[in-house]
């Protein structure tokens, strides 16, 4: 887990407590590099000036919602191939499989623990 | 995506999907290929409906591997490439072997076992996280986290209220909605993290309804905003708990009795049996209405008028369809619905602070034209200007008591649905017909009158109504009506309540204020003192409540209620034809109609309302009779004198109540005599309370101010009876 190190992720959530949630999650796997962005809107603009190597979103905000975001990721040439981990509520699956038709990399389901992140990102990390 | 527009030819996506790999029960984007692909096979030309249901069955299975529900992932994954596989395969070859049916067949039995599996599972587990509520405390491992999400929760609580505004003018906007739900969601994300179950619940089960309303399942009414607003005070009020929990360092996270009831509320509240809001009809609308134009041609004219990017009226008119003056005339009519809509919330106690004031400037105004000085200025300008200054703070005042004021209509109509309800349950027929719900009612009184009327009407139902056998049986039509109605009379809302049921029975009604001990077995009384009784605490109790009428409250609680309000209730009935409850209540509570009355050199004001008459009675009207004291005949009924100057300890001008003026008052269907010394004069006054000092003096409900500036007690006609009631038993 060690290589987690080196990547910089980007957690997008408007709601700081959720970020700070997630951060000491990812913090507890071994990230160092964490950016935080509020809204898709905020995210775009840390992604085009940034090099971010995993993105954290959250589907529900305002301005630019996660689909929207992960549309835009997905449809850049710069982006277009980062791992994107989709959070969700338990209650909105039927979210998920609009995001995995726009090619999200995975989703987790609120509440989740480090274990079940560190599942997911084994997932959709690129693996050297 | 754009991939919709692309011209699709049913070969190449068949080519796509046969040569798409999914790699395995967790390959989302393989997946996620094939979703999109069959999204757009499906919208090919020469797909038939047997391929269309085998998309569907491919997608199902495809979404709950993506969903992780499959009961058996590997299986699922096999399922999808073998019914790629049959779709391909048949659609090539359309001439379809009875192999490829049998297969076909065989699949989707196992579907359908699987699917039914899967739908039976869930169940269960909701039922099992069913436990009983009980309150569980937990120690806190990270303060700071729950520092930060007491502020962001408490943010995003403030930013729902303010939202809820706007919705409450918008309830379709679905943008408004959301900035709605998102808090919701928001917060019950992080409570689920830090496993404040309460709060998640309460959050989750809120998100849920609005979920529905921004679906469009359902409107969002009234209920449902009232239903926000309070999750928004109950979340308000589990946030303070947690941050007092913070300071002790162990926090109630689940089972607060609060959050439970409100939950049960929630989930017992079917949001699709709720009356539509009102809305504002479009142009279109209100042109059909009219019959200008036929809704066929006009949904015709929307659809292309929306194209060319153009209005409905714009479109109809360009085309010829109706005149311009029409959709003038609907614009305008259209405005005004908007205009009687439109209204922005204040916050209640910057309108009382209004009202206050403007009552003070009132006030202020009177001391200045009273001021000897004043009153001197003979300049004809100065008069002038006065007058004009009067009309000015005399709207003013008129005004700031409309501002207060909102019509009695929610309250009214939520008692359709009770009346619907109690008859289902009582199995009798009933028709609720209301009249006046324009009336208009101070804002504080609306929650207040809501319990009242709520017994009023299941005491109508439950003892006046009859059952439908009865009613034929005695030449009534078999539904019985209760008419509510209000209306605005000489400064008062008069609120009536009848029904035309079997009436109230004088007779019973003795026979149990005798066995209660209300009144003894000889007393005397008419009619209505006999109905009046049924005021009385202690008449009510629980063995006459029946489960419809159910609370174990009685009539004397609704009598409370609207005392408080400074208000009356009288109730008259024919026998067999019916009850009629009349609530007179004062337009509003920060003025009352009062007479001015002065003994010695105080001056008191006795609300209007709690008055039936003056009397000034000769010598030969006063007796004092043996074990009941003083007392007064006025027109042949004998009433107890009440001093107030000895209630009040005050030097009176007369003793004599020949030489005085008498207050005829009602308490508890009993009249009583005020002995006063004068009627200065009948004026409204502005209330004002009296401090907490002088709070809870027994006789004295507030004070007045009067037009020279000076405060004069407000009588609280009840208290004072009370007083006189005791005294007179002590003696």
């Amino acid at each position: 887990m060690s290589n987690y190190k080196d990547l910089t992720v980007l957690v997008v959530d408007d709601f700081a407590t959720m970020r700070r949630i997630i951060r000491n999650i990812l913090r507890d796997l071994g990230f160092q590099r964490i950016l935080e962005a509020e809204d898709g809107t905020a995210a775009v603009g840390i992604l085009q000036t940034q090099k971010v190597d995993l993105i954290i979103s959250d589907w529900n905000m305002p301005k630019m919602t996660g689909l929207e975001l992960l549309k835009w990721v997905r449809s850049n040439e710069d982006t277009k191939d980062l791992p994107f981990l989709m959070v969700t509520a338990e209650a909105q699956k039927e979210n998920v499989i609009e995001a995995v038709k726009a090619k999200v990399s995975n989703y987790i389901v609120k509440p989740f623990t480090a274990q079940t992140l560190a599942e997911k990102l084994e997932k959709i990390l690129p693996k050297e | 995506m754009a991939s919709s527009e692309r011209n699709c030819s049913k070969q190449e996506l068949l080519d796509l999907l046969a040569t798409s790999v999914i790699a395995g029960t967790d390959d989302l984007a393989g997946m996620g290929d094939c979703l999109n692909l069959l999204d757009e096979l499906e919208k090919c030309e020469g797909i038939t409906e047997r391929d269309r249901l085998l998309i569907e069955e491919i997608r199902k299975i495809i979404n709950r591997l993506i969903l992780e529900e499959s009961p058996d992932p590997e299986k699922d994954w096999k399922a999808v490439q073998e019914k790629i596989e049959v779709l391909c395969e048949r659609s090539t070859e359309p001439v379809s072997s009875t192999d490829i049916l049998d297969k076909d067949a065989e699949l989707a039995t196992e579907e359908q076992e699987a699917l039914a599996k899967m739908l039976e599972e869930p169940k269960e587990e909701k039922k099992e996280d069913k436990e009983p509520a009980e309150i569980a405390t937990m120690p806190v491992e990270d303060p700071e986290l729950f520092k930060d999400f007491l502020d962001e929760a408490r943010e995003h609580l403030a930013s729902i209220e303010l939202n809820m505004i706007s919705l409450e003018e918008n309830p379709e906007d679905k943008e408004v909605i959301n900035a709605v739900f998102r808090p919701f969601h928001s917060i019950k994300g992080v409570s689920g993290f830090l496993n404040l179950i309460d709060i998640h619940e309460l959050s989750h089960d809120v998100e849920n309804l609005l979920d529905g309303a921004r679906s469009g399942e359902y409107p969002v009414t009234e209920s449902i905003i009232d239903i926000v607003l309070q999750a928004v005070d109950i979340l308000k009020e589990q946030l303070d708990l947690l941050e007092e929990g913070l300071a002790r360092g162990e926090i109630q996270y689940k089972g607060n009795p609060r959050v439970q009831k409100f939950l049960q509320y929630i989930r017992n509240f079917d949001p699709t049996k709720e009356n539509p809001p009102v809305s504002i009809p479009r142009v279109g609308e209100l042109l059909s209405e009219k019959g200008v134009v036929s809704s066929e041609v006009l949904n015709k004219a929307a659809d292309e008028a929306k194209k060319e990017g153009l209005k409905i009226g714009e479109k109809l008119v360009k085309d010829g369809i109706v005149e311009p003056k029409d959709v003038a005339q609907a614009l305008r009519e259209q405005r005004k619905l908007k205009e009687a809509v439109t209204s922005i919330r204040v916050d209640t106690r910057k309108l009382d602070n209004l009202v206050d004031m403007i009552g003070e400037l009132v006030i202020a105004q009177s001391m200045v034209l009273q001021n000897p000085q004043v009153q001197d200025i003979k300049d004809q300008k100065f008069q002038k200007d006065i007058v004009q200054l009067r009309r000015i703070t005399g709207e003013l005042q008129r005004i700031s008591t409309s501002l207060r004021m909102v019509p009695i209509k929610s309250t009214f109509q939520k008692m359709i649905r009770l009346v619907r309800d109690l008859s289902k349950k009582s199995g009798k027929e009933v028709v609720l017909k209301m009249y006046g719900e324009e009336t208009e009612i101070d804002r504080n009184m609306v929650d207040q009158i809501y319990e009242p009327l709520v017994h009023m009407i299941r005491n109508s139902v439950d003892h006046g109504i009859e059952f439908p056998e009865e009613r034929v049986r005695a030449g009534k039509p078999p539904q019985g009506t209760i008419i509510l109605a209000a209306e605005q009379k000489s400064g008062n809302i008069v609120i009536d309540i009848r029904d035309d049921g079997k009436g109230l029975d004088a007779a019973k009604i003795r026979q149990k204020a005798i066995e209660r001990g209300l009144i003894s077995a000889d007393e005397v009384l008419d009619e209505r003192a006999i109905y009046e009784l049924i005021f009385r605490p202690g008449f009510s109790t629980k063995d006459q409540v029946s489960d419809v009428s159910g609370r174990g409250v009685g009539m004397d609680v609704v009598k409370k209620c609207v005392e408080e309000l400074r208000g009356s209730i009288e109730v008259n009935s024919v026998p067999g034809q019916g009850t009629h409850f009349q609530l007179k209540l004062p337009l509003t509570m920060a003025i009352i109609d009062g007479m001015i009355i002065k003994i010695g050199d105080e001056r008191y004001v006795v609300p209007t309302i709690a008055l039936k008459e003056s009397v000034r009675p000769s010598k030969d009207d006063y007796r004092t009779v043996q074990g009941r004291g003083e007392m007064i005949n006025v027109r042949g009924s004998l009433m107890p004198l009440i001093r107030l100057h000895e209630f009040f300890e005050v030097e009176p001008k007369y003793r004599n109540p020949w030489d005085a003026l008498l207050l005829v008052v009602s308490e508890d269907g009993k009249d009583y005599c005020l002995l006063a010394d004068e009627i200065i004069g009948r004026q409204e006054v502005v209330i004002k309370s009296l401090g907490n000092l002088l709070k809870h003096v027994v006789g004295i409900s507030g004070g007045a101010i009067l037009g020279d500036g000076k405060v004069a007690p407000i009588v609280d006609v009840k208290g004072v009876v009370t007083v006189f009631q005791g005294k007179k038993s002590m003696a």
